[in-house]
């Protein structure tokens, strides 16, 4: 009885040591996401080039994320916000003419775009996460610039322009594997906050004494090479664009300008690297004392963290002092002693001590956040690529009402109304007929364009044990060229597998080949044949895919062996009923399916399950992978087969 | 009007792109473009590359550093006036008079709509007086110089199809609004892209001559210089010029000797069948890759002045020339410059042996 019971207190002292911790880091990030916002207000006021106010704030919509944005309002009242809502046309982005006032003037007049005349602003994006690709390349493109290139509707110009940009991201990130962020945006912002992980307790603790975070800094302990340091560092972390280091240099400098130095101290750098770099990182400094050098992103995933961040982690926090989040003095000087005798490379040295003045616990959180988010980047996070109405073939014009998104035939109206002129003229002559051309509303006609509907094919590979013993390799190779086929024809690909219990997306539909063939590389065989939850992941995607747009056609390779159902159970006769259900599900929904036998022989079995899909039936009793890729591209090019 | 000052002002400093001689590191994706200044025949630069390696840098870098060019006086297509195909205008008038013009290097935003780049109707002059006036767009502007789309595999489609067809044939010919025309359209392609981003299509990969894998600088010396640079360049950009105002001007003199020489460099058949060895083992399709590897080892041949072509000289070229022509193989993982390579230690190798 006694030993259970002083179990149960044991439990909740280390419960409530839990919850002063976790409240802890909470406070920490909070203050973090304060000092981002005073950073961001002096890079956005600095006349430096090289200072670009651009903060990328992960949060999902609520209180905290307001009363962050209100900070950040209240901070920036001396400067305009604009808004950037996801669906902004290029017109509106770049600028162009301004069709109904040059209609009614005669002359071209050019409309500025939001970009161009948010010079000395803020640009706030919010839903950042969802920006098409197009918005996102041209916004990148105007802060390396530092002004729009104008080249549209006849308009030529450089219209400079130096805006701040805070980009809202919703995206759940981990692993909902839909898009996020564009990871061009994220490279050129140089501040990066997440909210995600703060609760509203610990921001109304903060609140209350919240001047006291930056002079909370203890005194300078000045650096003497700072872009030395500042390469080191982000090399540490796996930053290897030389844009982050010019960004970490910026926000160090911002940090000592807020605090009113001139030199920068090891201080500002350190917590640059938690505003700046650790949201992004891409690899943890496992430890200080190793070499650097390992710090290639691809082998990040490979390299198993060595389990040393105990060796890292500070003395417990004292609890009764929430602002603490920095070393105290003892290992401050133990950090200088280190440097005075062993003399380490700078950059190694502010990593340990960059390390030491993070509260417990974080860092393996960070590192569990990165590698969460690594894997579903090898997943292709990234399917992004969506339909502008006012491209493909030129269809000719339509007498149409003018409106937003529309493109005016010039030549067309032109010609419509040519007709009218004298008529007109003489109409109006008794008020002022000093136009020289009459157009009318009725006189529009508009631009129309064919847009050639992208496809996707979906490849559901079986790797089950049964396979994986034949054919998987010849399967995979197969896959492969089909894959080289996809990519000349500018085809988006997906990939399933499907082996175990139960099916997997290996690959959001994509339209890039590395990425497509690393994660078919790396796809394992073995375990038993869930078919049916195979076909249905294969269904779903084929259903997004066509919801965006494009026509979908299910590749679907197998040896047709159901032995797993939908629900993970066993049971032969169960498995292969849930799988014809599924393939005839496909058929009503009408995709174009191909199913490839890899079985050692033809089989009914799979002849059957090609029937209920309405798949085109390829047996490949031994087949090369070159077979195999002529029998698809065959069945792609043919007549596609009438559902039902 | 204090606005409109300081835009002025922004506007110079961001014209003085980072000067093309005090680049850091980044040797191929420089020596491909400068043999592209030699010799523009040679089709062009793809830089492939992560994000933040500096390739656009390089490119704008470039302008500062061409040598001029002889234009006929009042030509909008900045015609030769030695050329003995020019632009229709250029072509009824009996004696041109020449004049001295920097190189365009002229940007193809990704924004871009077709009526600029191909030129079309002026719109204005259409409305007001019913004239119809040709516009001339980027791709006249870039006769004779560069074009430079940044993200290039982001470009879209209708305006890779356009680029193709010009690229191809030197000549834009306008037959849209109305309006029939053609004028030359002769230009060295440059595209630079992030390779994660989107693939490239395989025709406009073709359409280059050289490409480039742009590697992030990977020596912490390396790094810290780039930066420092960057830092001195962003804190006083005229002192910045002038301190690399030496350097510019003797690359350049170099470029121009260079562009002397190239008529008279020789590619010998022991060259040539080399080029065609290469070429066969790595089974590139076609013969632009021969082609653009025998102008390639002249170009460079011509820069290391040197009067023939030697084995160096097309070791050092066959990846710039050839590693975007091979053709995929999907079951080799290995990067197609890393293929390359493969296979010139090969021939090397063997003919070391013989």
């Amino acid at each position: 009885m006694a030993t259970a019971t002083n179990m149960k207190l044991a439990d909740e002292t280390s419960n409530s040591d839990a919850m002063l911790d976790s409240l802890l880091q909470e406070q920490f990030r909070w203050q973090l996401a304060l000092d981002a916002i005073r950073v961001f207000v002096v890079l956005q006021g600095s006349p430096k080039t090289t200072d670009k106010a651009v903060i990328v704030v992960k949060a999902a919509a609520g209180p905290v994320r307001e009363a962050w944005l209100s900070v950040l309002t209240d901070a920036l009242h001396s400067f305009a916000i604009h808004t950037l809502p996801c669906a902004i046309t290029p017109e509106r982005l770049l600028g162009g003419l301004d069709l109904p006032a040059t209609l009614a003037s005669g002359k071209r007049v050019v409309q500025s775009g939001l970009l161009a005349s948010a010079d000395g602003a803020v640009i706030k994006v919010p839903m950042a996460d969802l920006l098409p690709e197009a918005v996102s390349a041209q916004l990148t493109g105007v802060l390396d610039e530092g002004g729009v290139r104008l080249e549209r509707d006849g308009e030529s110009a450089f219209l400079p322009t130096r805006f701040g940009l805070v980009l809202l991201d919703e995206s759940e990130g981990d692993a909902d594997g839909g898009e996020g962020l564009d990871p061009a945006l994220i490279e050129r912002a140089a501040l990066h906050v997440d909210l995600d992980r703060i609760s509203v307790r610990a921001l109304d603790l903060v609140l209350e004494d919240e001047a006291t975070v930056l002079s909370a800094n203890p005194v300078a302990n000045p650096i003497a090479d700072p872009v030395a340091d500042a390469c080191g560092l982000c090399a540490a972390f796996g930053l290897m664009s030389m844009r982050a280091p010019l960004q970490l240099l910026s926000v160090a400098r911002a940090l000592a300008a807020l605090d009113e130095r001139e030199e920068l101290a090891q201080s500002d750098m350190e917590r640059a690297v938690q505003l700046s770099l650790l949201g992004r990182a891409t690899t943890m400094p496992a430890s200080a004392a190793e070499p650097q050098e390992e710090t290639e992103p691809e082998e990040v995933d490979q390299q198993p963290e060595p389990d040393n961040s105990q060796d890292n982690e500070p003395p417990e926090p004292e609890p009764t002092n929430p602002d603490q989040d920095r070393p105290d003095d003892e290992s401050e000087d133990e950090v200088q002693e280190q440097e005075a005798e062993t003399e380490l490379p700078p950059d190694e040295m502010l990593v340990e001590a960059l390390v030491a003045s993070l509260p417990p616990g974080l860092l393996e959180q960070l590192r569990q956040q990165l590698t969460a988010v690594q894997q579903s980047k090898s997943s292709g996070r990234k399917g992004r690529s969506r339909g502008n109405a006012l491209r493909g073939r030129p269809l000719g014009a339509r007498r149409g009402a003018l409106s937003a998104g529309k493109r005016l035939d010039m030549l067309a109206t032109l010609r419509a109304a040519a007709p009218w002129q004298t008529f007109r003229q003489k109409q109006v002559s008794h008020t002022n007929a000093t136009k020289n051309l009459h157009l009318r509303p009725s006189d529009f006609h508009l631009r129309r364009f064919k847009q050639k509907t992208g496809s996707t094919t979906v490849f559901v590979v079986d790797a089950s044990g049964s396979t994986a013993l034949n054919r998987l390799a010849e399967a995979k190779g197969a896959v492969e060229l089909l894959l080289a086929e996809s990519y000349a024809r500018r085809d988006h690909v997906g990939l399933v597998a499907f082996r175990g219990k139960s099916a997997q997306v290996l690959l959001d539909p994509t339209r890039s080949l590395v990425r497509a063939k690393r994660s078919l590389a790396t796809l394992p065989g073995g375990g038993g044949t869930p078919l049916a939850s195979g076909l249905a992941e294969a269904r779903s995607m084929a259903l997004e895919e066509s919801r965006k747009g494009r026509r979908p056609t299910i590749v679907l390779i197998t040896d047709g062996s159901a032995n797993v159902a939908l629900d993970g159970g066993g049971g032969r006769a169960k498995a292969m009923e849930e799988a014809l259900s599924v393939a005839s599900t496909i058929r009503v929904e009408g995709y174009q399916c191909v199913l490839i036998d890899v079985g050692r022989q033809p089989s009914n079995r799979t002849q059957r399950l090609a029937d209920a899909m309405g798949a085109r039936y390829v047996a490949m009793p031994f087949a090369s992978a070159h077979n195999v890729s002529a029998a698809v591209s065959n069945s792609l090019s043919a007549p596609r087969r009438k559902a039902g | 009007m204090g606005t409109r000052q300081s835009a002025k002002k922004k506007m110079d400093t961001a014209k003085a792109a980072y000067p093309f001689a005090a680049i850091v590191g980044q040797d191929s994706l420089r020596e491909a473009l400068m043999l592209c200044v030699v010799d523009p025949s040679l089709g062009g630069v793809l830089a492939l590359g992560d994000r933040g390696t500096g390739k656009t840098t390089a490119v704008r870098g470039l302008a500062s550093l061409l040598p001029p060019v002889q234009v006929v006086k009042g030509c909008r297509y900045r015609c030769d006036p030695l050329d003995t195909s020019p632009c229709e205008l250029c072509n009824a008038k009996d004696n041109l008079e020449a004049e001295t013009a920097p190189v365009s290097v002229v940007d193809l935003p990704l924004g871009a709509t077709e009526d600029r780049v191909l030129g079309a109707l002026d719109i204005e002059r259409a409305l007001v007086s019913g004239e119809k006036v040709y516009e001339p767009g980027l791709l006249a502007d870039a006769n004779r110089g560069f074009l430079y789309i940044d993200e290039v595999n982001l470009l879209e489609d209708h305006l890779v199809d356009v680029l193709l067809d010009v690229a191809a044939s030197g000549w834009n010919v306008v037959e849209r609004e109305g309006l029939s025309l053609k004028h030359p359209a002769k230009f060295v392609l440059v595209g630079s892209g992030n390779p994660e981003e989107g693939e490239l299509r395989p025709q406009l990969l073709d359409r280059f001559g050289l490409s480039v894998d742009v590697r992030t600088p990977d020596t912490a010396k390396q790094r810290v210089e780039i930066i420092r640079r960057r830092e001195a360049y962003e804190a006083d950009r005229v002192a910045f010029f002038k301190k690399w105002q030496r350097e510019t001007t003797k690359l350049r003199n170099r470029l121009l000797n260079a562009q002397a020489r190239l008529p008279d460099v020789i590619a010998d058949d022991a060259a040539l069948t080399l080029i065609a060895e290469i070429c066969i083992a790595l089974g590139t399709d076609g013969l632009r890759g021969e082609l653009t590897l025998i102008k390639a080892a002249r170009a460079r041949a011509a820069l290391d002045v040197s009067e023939r072509v030697d084995d160096s000289h097309i070791r050092a070229m066959a990846p710039l020339a050839l590693a975007h022509r091979l053709r995929r193989n999907p079951l080799d993982d290995a990067r197609s410059t890393v293929r390359v390579e493969r296979v010139l230690d090969d021939i090397f190798a063997k003919r070391e042996a013989a």
